[in-house]
């Protein structure tokens, strides 16, 4: 469509108040963070950011606490965004329907995702309390002598990733539906006509059709749980030991209990580099898969 | 355009609702620029002359509950509005140093510990103010040698004053006739004493193994060695470290099997209904409630005893107020530092708030006495004398109690932890600061 | 799909439908019990469920005191957090995926708006304290515009990305009738294209309040006293002496409850707003 230089000036218009409020908001602090992290600032020697060194970087690609916190940022996302994309698409494509009944229980399972993270990672704090928690409560119920959850290095993690998808499942289940909701019917039909059985049609269907649902959902969680903080921050605070220490609370504990500033400065963005690079690969991914269609 | 007006009044609402936002309740907007009058003329502390003042305290129902009490008669009395703000403790940490950091100073008067260590260059020197009104009078013997120094110079100001300690049945050691332990081996000794002659719904030690940070008490507690080597870097001596750790091993055996699971509510709880003979804990969580037949099934039958001094030392944990330099009116908030450690309100803010006295008075008055029984302080205050800071920075604690902490649950052994502490504080500095803390008990540093 | 009502398959769907029903509803039906349980329960003797109903943790946080200085005070200001975000994010963010779309794609355009998106891909941990610095030097600290306009710069990043997908989708032919009309570009994008995606804007108002609502991270860094919204509440609760598990459930209840009512009376338009826009890749 052929803009004239008006139109161009009041389009810019429109884009000008985001940009601006991006500018200042993000790009500053987020360039301000990059300068620190070439400079030595440590509370504890020095009120100033000195001098110039790429020793945080150095310190940050070495130490083998920050590595093992990525290594257990890595693991926490890759167990947490598995388990949501199956049960996602599982429950959206269980839940297809436009009964009442199931309209009311698709609302409930929507309910998770619009709880606090913090919220959540305190209720199940409360929970999984191995003395009083309800979950050892239940589990000893049945006869089954629930682990020390929260104390056992051995068993945080599991709780953390149960946290983490009990609440964000509904993000999937929401997508997935929204997307299944766009498959036309007389496509199943055809299908079912034609003696497709029902895995027959999921796998050639629902799946290839559900493709950019998946995208969406996997290029958001990625981001988030692999930056995974408010939850393990009122669930666990990164303990006991460093089972549960991800990447952001190594930085936080870092930045903000050490004040080792421009070393956390470092970290933050040797794993944005890193996370950008993951989303560089998704998007590629995903141009290339938008082609074939 | 209609629509562009549109957004005009958009963003002047957004403007008039964040403005009545940003409105802050009956307590004060930080304190305004405004001149404050000259230095501290000869003789009395001239009146306060600031009319706001914000301080910070922990946020716990002891503390910032006296600091609220104390406000309201501050005000009446000279005219000042002092807002009490509290936080929960890694908060007010983080909350005090960006205060300074960032060069704010909105918090005339700071509640923190050693573990503010990284700013202490930035407090006010009192050691004038403290001769000049004569403060000091009537403290627990030796308690302004642990309050925070920089440089040489007081910067802290002491309240709530508790130290690490082992809190025991003294009905049933008297009945077992079992001696109070002055050795780390008694020590075991009466485990092992309690064990034989317990009934078996008592278990004959409790501790909050599930609470954070409390591991590295016990360590500090046990570990007979030094934190700091002769090279002024962080260093354990690794064999004592090791013995200290499976000596902690050996305590949590006496205690019930979820033991590495229970916060400090939940152990506190098991002594107070009478289903642990022994505790190491900080006895002002315990205390108030010791007293109280509501909560506690076992008044008048707990004591708290002394350490033994053959290994570590107690935990210390002595608040203290700090005044930032670069704050206006510092006469102001040393006339509330002044007042809410005086002698008058800590007799009160024991008995109201459990807030621990620093004044050996209040442990030996009638009220206390009554309360609590005669000499039920002894002990504590041989913990007093003998507790010191952590010799560290709040990094190197973090450290210790992790990597002890993987020991207990039996995911390294002893002398793999001692050896990863150490690999692990290899990395760290010293600061000249931590240096000038450790120096306070000779055993913290390698001659 | 299947005409037979008791197939293998229906019953084993139900069954999950009810499983998954049951997973979300009882853990919180667990938590109102924890905040009803007298103390002792908590502590002591745990049972599942509670023995009396007591609501002394409900009534400790809707005194009259609390809403100048306590709890509803800090409510009043998520509210306001929520909704003053949500405005200007959806508007400022609509506006310009619009302008980024209808531009010329050029070389200036995909560096735009690769700086917008980007926003949303990194953690927020690493703004923390150059954002308090920000703020200071506004003299902003400790205030609700500072929380908001922290809240509408990682909102945005969403708004375009949304927002540009239904653009893309709106039929050329109406805007270009409007433009043939007489109408300048503004006139035509708030007359012709919004009304056509307001479900999109919807959609996007909805997550958006949410998003506001439950953030921590970036309200606890900047907001030390006056300006605390609930989140940071909840999560200052744990103190070092101990934790009240009774009064941490019923305030987690209270905050919940705003929330899971949005999403329980908008979820058919965030549903219809994500279908017609986003998912469609």
């Amino acid at each position: 469509m052929l803009t004239t230089k008006k139109d161009r000036k009041y389009l810019w218009l429109l884009v000008a108040p985001a940009l601006i409020i991006i500018l200042v908001a993000q790009a500053y602090p987020l360039m301000y963070s990059l300068v620190v992290s070439f400079r030595e600032w440590a509370l504890a020697t020095s009120d100033v950011p000195l001098g110039f060194t790429l020793d945080n970087y150095a310190k940050a690609l070495t130490n083998p606490n920050f590595l093992y916190s990525c290594k257990i940022s890595l693991q926490f996302m890759v167990r947490t965004i598995i388990i949501e994309l199956v049960c996602g698409f599982s429950l959206a494509y269980l839940f297809i329907g436009s009964s009442k009944i199931i309209k009311l229980c698709r609302t409930v399972v929507l309910i998770p995702m619009s709880i606090a993270s913090v919220v959540c990672g305190n209720m199940w704090r409360i929970f999984f309390d191995t003395n009083t928690g309800m979950v050892n409560l239940m589990l000893s119920a049945v006869g089954i002598q629930g682990p020390n959850w929260l104390g056992d290095p051995n068993w945080a993690m599991t709780a953390a990733i149960i946290s983490s998808i009990w609440q964000y499942v509904s993000f999937s289940f929401l997508i997935y539906t929204a997307s299944m909701t766009s498959i036309p019917d007389d496509l199943i039909e055809a299908a079912k006509i034609d003696g497709a059985t029902r895995l027959g049609i999921i796998r050639k269907i629902f799946i290839p059709m559900t493709m950019p649902a998946t995208l969406l959902i996997l290029i958001f969680r990625i981001i988030d749980s692999f930056f995974v903080f408010d939850q393990i921050y009122t669930l666990t605070f990164g303990g006991p030991g460093t089972s549960t220490q991800v990447v952001s609370m190594y930085i936080y504990n870092q930045g903000l209990k050490y004040y080792n500033i421009s070393y956390a400065s470092a970290c933050a963005w040797v794993v944005m580099i890193l996370a950008f690079f993951i989303c560089g690969l998704l998007l590629q991914f995903k141009k290339r898969v938008e082609n074939s269609f | 355009m209609k629509r562009i007006s549109w957004l005009a009044l958009l963003v002047c609402i957004m403007m008039i609702v964040t403005s009545c936002g940003t409105s802050n309740p009956p307590a004060q907007t930080p304190s305004s620029d405004a001149p404050v009058s000259g230095a501290p003329a000869e003789g009395e502390t001239p009146a306060p002359s600031a009319e706001k003042m914000t301080v910070t305290y922990m946020q716990s129902g002891i503390n910032d509950e006296a600091a609220k009490a104390l406000a309201a008669k501050f005000k009446e009395e000279h005219g000042v509005e002092v807002e009490v703000v509290a936080f929960p403790w890694d908060v007010l940490r983080q909350n005090n140093t960006t205060d300074i950091l960032s060069g704010n100073h909105q918090y005339s008067v700071m509640s923190g510990g050693a573990y503010l260590v990284d700013i202490f260059s930035h407090m006010t020197p009192l050691t004038s103010y403290i001769e000049k009104d004569g403060f000091g009078e009537g403290l627990i013997p030796g308690l302004m040698d642990k309050t925070n120094y920089y440089e040489g110079e007081v910067i802290g100001i002491p309240y709530n004053l508790d130290a690490y300690g082992i809190v025991y049945r003294k009905d049933l050691f008297e009945e077992y006739g079992i001696a109070l332990p002055t050795t780390w081996a008694e020590f075991y000794d009466c485990l092992e004493q309690l064990k034989a002659k317990l009934p078996p719904e008592i278990a004959p030690y409790a501790f909050a193994g599930g609470a954070p940070e409390q591991v590295g008490n016990l360590f500090l507690a046990r570990y007979a060695g030094y934190y700091i080597n002769s090279d002024g870097n962080y260093e354990i001596e690794e064999e004592k470290a090791a013995k200290a750790i499976e000596d902690i091993i050996k305590t949590y055996s006496y205690g019930p099997n979820n033991i590495s699971s229970l916060s400090i509510d939940q152990a506190n709880a098991l002594f107070l209904q009478g289903n642990a003979a022994m505790t190491e804990c900080w006895p002002s969580f315990l205390y108030g409630a010791a007293t109280d037949p509501s909560q506690s099934s076992v008044v008048g039958k707990w004591g708290i005893a002394p350490y033994p001094t053959d290994g570590g030392v107690p935990f210390l944990s002595c608040w203290n107020m700090f005044i930032p330099k670069e704050i206006e009116d510092t006469d102001t908030a040393w006339q509330w530092v002044k007042e809410f450690a005086s002698e008058e309100n800590a007799l009160d803010f024991f008995l109201d708030y459990n807030m621990a006295p620093i004044y050996s008075s209040v442990y030996t008055s009638p009220e206390v006495v009554e309360k609590f029984g005669e000499g039920a302080f002894d002990g504590h205050m041989q913990n007093v004398a003998n507790a010191f800071d952590f010799p560290m920075s709040g990094e190197g604690q973090d450290i210790i109690c992790r990597i002890v902490g993987d020991a207990l649950v039996g995911k390294i052994t002893s002398a793999q932890a001692a050896a990863q502490i150490n690999q692990n504080l290899s990395s760290l500095t010293v600061t000249p600061q931590v240096l000038e803390l450790a120096a306070r008990d000779p055993r913290f540093i390698q001659k | 799909m299947n005409e037979k009502k008791f197939s293998a398959y229906q019953i084993f769907r139900w069954l999950i439908i009810l499983l998954a029903v049951a997973l979300v509803v009882l853990p919180i039906l667990f938590l109102f019990f924890t905040s009803v349980k007298p103390q002792s329960e908590l502590y002591n003797n745990p049972k599942i469920l509670p023995t009396q109903f007591l609501w002394d943790n409900y009534k400790s946080i809707f005194t009259f005191e609390s809403l100048n200085s306590g709890i509803l005070f800090y409510l009043k200001n998520t509210i306001i957090v929520a909704l003053v975000s949500t405005l200007i994010t959806v508007a400022f963010g609509s506006m310009c995926a619009y302008g980024l779309s209808r531009l010329r794609k050029g070389k200036l355009i995909a560096i735009i708006t690769a700086v917008i998106v980007v926003v949303r891909f990194y953690p927020k941990i690493t703004v923390i304290l150059p954002y308090f610095l920000l703020m200071k030097n506004l003299h902003l600290l400790d205030t609700l515009s500072a929380i908001i306009i922290s809240h509408i710069s990682i909102g945005i990043p969403l708004t375009v990305m949304m927002m540009t997908t239904f653009y893309n989708e709106v039929p050329k032919e109406m805007e270009e009738a409007s433009r043939v009309d007489g109408a300048s570009v503004l006139t035509t994008y708030f007359r012709v294209v919004v009304p056509t995606t307001l479900s999109g804007m919807a959609a996007t108002a909805i997550l958006m309040v949410m998003t506001s609502w439950n953030e921590f991270l970036l309200a606890s860094g900047l907001a030390s006293n006056h300006a605390k919204t609930f989140p940071i509440v909840i999560a200052g609760f744990v103190t070092d002496k101990g934790t009240d598990w009774g009064g941490m459930a019923a305030l987690s209840i209270v905050a919940m409850v705003p929330m899971v009512l949005i999403v329980l009376f908008t979820q058919k338009y965030l549903i219809r707003g994500l279908t017609a826009g986003a998912v469609k890749g």
